[in-house]
């Protein structure tokens, strides 16, 4: 076994007993022993990195409200609460269950995965090929390779959002979904699956906002109707 | 899919929606546990925020995934080794004592940065997105090369490892011309 390989499988954490004794033999040699030192620097630093943007993020949640009348706020905000808890005791909508129950993963009506043997596969057919075996991640990197390359192809957007609902990536498709202008073929399902993020990430005002919208005229009035009842 | 498997999903996936949700809700629990300690108002909050940042990462490394507690039990156990951590380092406590053993990683030698490591942050910042995603994958969300293989799509392990090989070589010529010149 080459050195750069056993220096992987160290940061792997897969050295067989055998490779560890190895290892720690090796390190008696100067090259070797700075090739791991250097790489336990990047690690280092990475760790560093991720960890200050991570809690740097954390800090913003903190300031978003404001810290005069706070006692004010908190004060009220118990009363509110506890007035709610109490005319609502027992018949509070469980948001999970209702989301579970209207979410449905987005057809794919693009492309068909169904094919002549000579054709070579398009970056489109392969994104839906991954979609329907339901592994998004991949699906997602081709439609981010296709929104790249040819930004007016809207179904990228709109299955790009999708998946990242499929992967639990709520930010991600929120982003997608409220930050794009749709036209009408995807206007009411975007509205819809906001509706049904904002149930989902706990935010009932958010999403009876999105129902709202989708009760007038949309082709999910009906289902619309029937969750703002629910939520009622 | 259960809500803790989301939750295992939304923190794995960076999820900031996850992470905002989690940290509302547990922050007065925690508040109201570590009142205890001895800590002030500041370091609680910042003792709070590391726990945090420590289940997300270990959540990133896999840590979460046979878990045989709820998310919430396992985030209060890294809360209260993360307090008695910090009485320690201000020298209030001697012993760690009473902490029950969970899959939880925390080295905290990273929290020192030395003008070398701060030179190489800013070589390895510089780096082409992927190189630096490559690089964060292994070494601090602790994938092994088959799992980077699939994450970046790329061909095979062989070109996942070469791609690995090439950026890690990169980076250490910087840092060499950097030194020297």
């Amino acid at each position: 076994m080459d050195k750069n390989e056993l220096i992987q499988k160290y940061f792997e954490k897969s050295l067989s007993p055998e490779e560890a004794a190895m290892f720690e033999n090796l390190l008696a040699d100067k090259e070797f022993a700075d090739e791991v030192a250097f790489q336990k620097k990047i690690k280092k630093v990475i760790t560093h990195e991720e960890r200050a943007t991570l809690k740097d993020k954390l800090r913003t949640f903190e300031n978003q409200k404001t810290s005069t009348d706070k006692w004010w706020y908190a004060a009220a905000s118990v009363f509110v609460l506890l007035g709610t808890a109490i005319w609502f005791m027992g018949q509070k909508p469980d948001y999970d269950t209702l989301y579970a129950s209207y979410y449905e993963t987005y057809p794919n009506v693009i492309a068909p995965v169904v094919r002549n043997n000579n054709d070579t596969i398009t970056d489109t057919e392969k994104a839906f090929a991954y979609y329907e075996k339901q592994d998004y991640n991949k699906a997602l990197e081709i439609f981010q390779t296709i929104i790249r390359t040819s930004p007016q192809e809207e179904y990228a957007q709109f299955y790009s959002a999708i998946s990242y609902m499929e992967l639990a990536k709520f930010s991600e498709a929120s982003k997608i979904l409220s930050g794009t202008n749709w036209s009408k073929k995807y206007a009411d399902d975007a509205i819809w699956y906001l509706a049904l993020l904002e149930l989902k990430t706990d935010n009932p005002d958010a999403s009876r906002k999105f129902l709202l919208e989708a009760s007038k005229t949309s082709r999910y009035q009906k289902e619309s109707l029937e969750l703002l009842k629910k939520l009622d | 899919m259960n809500k803790e498997t989301q939750i295992i999903i939304g923190l794995k996936n960076g999820d900031e929606r996850t992470i905002h949700s989690l940290y509302k809700a547990y922050k007065p629990e925690f508040l109201a546990f570590a009142s205890k300690y001895n800590l002030t108002a500041d370091d609680l909050l910042d003792v709070y925020q590391d726990a945090m940042v420590a289940l997300c990462e270990n959540a990133k490394k896999g840590n979460l995934e046979n878990l045989n507690s709820t998310v919430k039990t396992y985030f209060f156990s890294i809360g209260k080794y993360m307090i008695f951590a910090r009485l320690k380092k201000k020298k209030q406590l001697f012993a760690m004592e009473d902490l029950e053993t969970f899959p939880f990683e925390w080295e905290d030698e990273y929290e020192e940065m030395d003008e070398e490591i701060v030179i190489l942050k800013n070589l390895f910042k510089n780096l082409g997105e992927q190189c630096q995603q490559i690089l964060r994958l292994f070494y601090y969300e602790e994938k092994n090369l088959d799992e980077i293989t699939v994450l970046m799509n790329y061909e095979n392990k062989n070109v996942a490892k070469t791609q690995k090989y090439r950026c890690i070589k990169y980076l250490k010529q910087l840092f060499k011309d950097r030194n020297n010149g």
